[in-house]
């Protein structure tokens, strides 16, 4: 499942990032690599989604969050 | 200067850490600040004295990385690396984003002062850190400072001098055994290319291995050599050699931000959370967004107004004083007309723009701007931007030049392009001086509403149909979301000033300008000529009065003259007296989209060139002229 899948307030743990070079560059960045826990805060329709990892708050559009593979905690 | 009596400092750090505020406060500048990322579009410089030092000191714009080659930010990269000293502002209540990129200036071996900002928040979570640690564990000295309180700049400036009597570098923070390995091995191979840069940051950064840097200038053994040690690694950890490396500083920094960092639980302030949780709401998000800039323009409508009227109260007590001891000869009138054009300057713009600026910069610095971007990125990627076009389309809405310049936040080509186009229709300050001093007086608010709703129909069509025929690459929408930030009113009320001085500075001197060709015009009597060039499209299709060619020929130079000359033609900002209600609202329109201002098209040209910017005119004059006029025929057969 990718980030997108998850729930508001839902946790989960990255695991891949399926996407080029200057993705995953630019997500590393926010500290959105593999074995981060992150939390979705809100998705709302038509806008992006938030996540919360190490202590910040990040946006990213849904596009971005459809290629960051997660697991929820409880699998 | 001699150089060596100049200290070089860079203000660099992630975005939104207040590099900006820190850089105003000690040079006393008034540059962009607001609690968003990507405010700061490039670099700045001024110099100042301490102690008989001259130091001269860069603004940057926020970065996550340092590249080697970057192809954005060139010359900003030189003064970085020109630098003597880099000063760190870290956001102290996130210490663990900004040592992350504290860690890429320690592989750069600059010397460099840590500034822990924003210490005043931090406090208030009740977050404390040590700084003796964190300067034993860095090599760099720290301090802590409060930059919109100006708390801590002669220290920091103090620090500074001290530094560079006694030059420090910053200590090596050493990674994993497996990646220094790597690393060394790379710097042995290395040793021989003259680079003025740390080889370990070299090292680094072509193990790291992204699409930002270009290596094409080394040498094929080298190449080779890199190539395989990445893919050794890679097959090692079954992750990119890019992901590797950032999960190392990560680490990194999370420890250190771990061995350095208390947090006492204090009860934090509940209004910031509740608001957070309101304003990304699914439902009640987006309402308050709709109201919350209707607000905007009704607040500004209502205040504006009623400050308007004093002034209309005002200037005609002064007309009838003016009529009853210099009389009502022709020479007399000419003089007034040339006095109420200032005064009308006062009568119907400033009124209006002081409480807009105000509430737009409360918004801005409060943070709200990144909640719109949030709010509205999928529908806008329907437009062919993304959410963050609306920061620069915000902006716009104060004025466009700054806007436009601001679109540089915007990734790709097409996006910028895009965003560009779209913001260049956004009405700006000056329309909505137009707007309301015609549409909002005379005929309410709510006409007002109705322009404004029109305007947004234009931007969306324009870029549902733009983003079909520009090509061009998209890129998503990552960023920072800032927490929100009690406003700073002093910086509010200096950056609105400074807004109503630069206007009053320009804008004086066109008013009088346009008063002087007008009369001219009149004396040679060639008014009448120049309007009736217009003619055919102002008074045949559009159904104004012939006198609206020429004042949309000044208009250019700044839209608000269209009023402003108005005024002063008739002698008084009783606008009724000429225009029918179809009439203000067509005029509005086509005030709204004919063409950008003077200033605007120069911004234009310089972030596009001619042949865009030019593109771009000829589709406003076009689409001003279709919808206004299409507007009046409507208004005409509904009767208003
Ligand atoms: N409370 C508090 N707010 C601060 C402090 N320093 C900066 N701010 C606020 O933080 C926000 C960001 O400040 P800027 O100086 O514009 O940030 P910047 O680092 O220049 O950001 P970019 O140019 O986008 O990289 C603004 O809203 C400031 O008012 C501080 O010490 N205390
Ligand atoms: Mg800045």
């Amino acid at each position: 499942m990718t980030i997108l899948d998850l729930k508001e307030g839902q946790k989960a743990l990255v695991k891949s990032i399926m996407a080029g070079k200057n993705a995953e560059s630019r997500l590393s960045n926010f500290g959105i690599i593999p074995d981060e826990k992150i939390k979705l805060i809100k998705k709302p329709l038509l806008g992006a989604i938030e996540i919360e990892i190490q202590n910040s708050k990040v946006i990213l559009g849904k596009g971005l969050a459809s290629k960051v593979i997660v697991t929820t905690q409880n699998e | 200067m001699n150089k060596h009596h100049s200290i070089n400092v860079a203000i660099v750090g992630r975005a939104n850490s207040g590099k900006s505020v820190l850089f105003n406060t000690l040079t006393s500048s008034h540059e962009h600040t607001g609690n968003w990322e990507g405010k700061t579009i490039k670099g700045i410089r001024k110099s100042i004295r301490f102690r008989d030092k001259k130091i001269i000191i860069s603004d940057l714009p926020g970065v996550q990385t340092i590249d080697i080659f970057p192809n954005k930010f060139k010359r900003e990269h030189k003064i970085l690396m020109n630098s003597d000293i880099v000063l760190n502002v870290i956001d102290s209540t996130n210490p663990q984003r900004g040592l992350m990129f504290t860690l890429q200036l320690i592989e750069l071996k600059k010397p460099t002062i840590i500034v822990l900002n924003m210490a005043d928040i931090a406090k208030q979570k009740g977050i404390k850190i040590n700084k003796k640690l964190l300067e034993e564990i860095t090599g760099c000295p720290v301090i802590e400072t409060v930059a919109t309180k100006k708390e801590g700049m002669t220290e920091l400036l103090k620090k500074i001098l001290k530094l560079k009597s006694n030059l420090k570098l910053p200590k090596k923070i050493a990674y994993s055994q497996d990646i220094e390995d790597k690393i060394n091995k790379i710097t042995n191979h290395i040793k021989d290319i003259k680079h003025n840069l740390s080889p370990r940051f070299i090292s680094i950064k072509l193990l790291e291995n992204n699409a930002n840097n270009d290596f094409s200038t080394l040498n094929q053994k080298t190449k080779q050599v890199v190539e395989n040690i990445i893919k050794n690694l890679e097959k090692r950890f079954g992750y990119s050699s890019q992901i590797l490396i950032a999960s190392e500083r990560l680490h990194k920094a999370t420890e250190i931000t771990n061995k350095v960092l208390t947090v006492q639980n204090v009860h934090e302030k509940g209004w910031k959370k509740k608001l957070e949780k309101m304003t990304s709401h699914k439902i009640w998000g987006y309402l308050i967004m709709i109201f919350g800039l209707g607000g905007l323009f009704g607040f500004t409508f209502k205040i504006g107004n009623y400050i308007s009227l004093l002034f209309d109260k005002a200037s005609s007590f002064l007309h009838s004083y003016w009529n009853l001891y210099l009389g009502v000869s022709s020479a007399s009138q000419l003089g007034w007309s040339a006095l109420e054009s200032m005064i009308a300057i006062f009568q119907i713009t400033i009124p209006y723009i002081i409480p807009f600026y105000i509430i737009l910069y409360i918004l801005e610095d409060l943070g709200y701007l990144s909640r719109v971007a949030f709010l509205t990125d999928s529908f806008m990627r329907k437009l062919g931007v993304q959410g963050k076009s609306c920061i620069p389309m915000m902006l716009g809405l104060g004025c466009n030049v700054p806007a436009c310049l601001n679109c540089r936040i915007m990734e790709s080509k097409k996006e910028r392009f895009l965003t560009i186009l779209l913001t260049t229709l956004v009405p700006c300050s000056a329309v909505m001086v137009v707007v309301m001093g015609l549409v909002g007086k005379y005929m309410g608010l709510g006409w007002v509403l109705f322009l404004y709703l029109l305007d947004l129909i234009v931007i969306i069509l324009t870029g549902v149909v733009s983003s079909k025929i520009i090509k061009g690459k998209k890129t998503h929408l990552i960023m920072e979301m800032p927490e929100y930030k009690m406003p700073h009113l002093k910086t509010i009320l200096t950056l609105t000033w400074y807004r109503v001085k630069e206007f009053l500075l320009i804008a004086a001197p066109l008013v009088i300008l346009s008063g002087v060709i007008i009369k001219l015009l009149e004396i040679f009597n060639w008014l009448g000529l120049i309007s009736s060039i217009l003619s055919p499209i102002t008074v045949k299709w559009l159904g104004l009065p012939s006198i609206t060619g020429i004042l949309l020929i000044l208009g250019i130079l700044r839209k608000e003259l269209i009023l402003i000359t108005l005024a002063s033609l008739l002698g008084t900002t009783n606008f009724s007296l000429v225009l029918s209600h179809t009439q203000m609202i067509t005029l509005s329109v086509v005030t709204m989209f004919y063409i950008p201002c003077i200033a605007t098209i120069s911004a234009l040209k310089q972030e596009l060139g001619w042949k865009k910017t030019l593109y771009i005119i000829i589709f406003e004059i076009s689409l001003a002229i279709i919808l206004a006029g299409t507007v009046s025929r409507i208004l005409s057969i509904i009767k208003i």
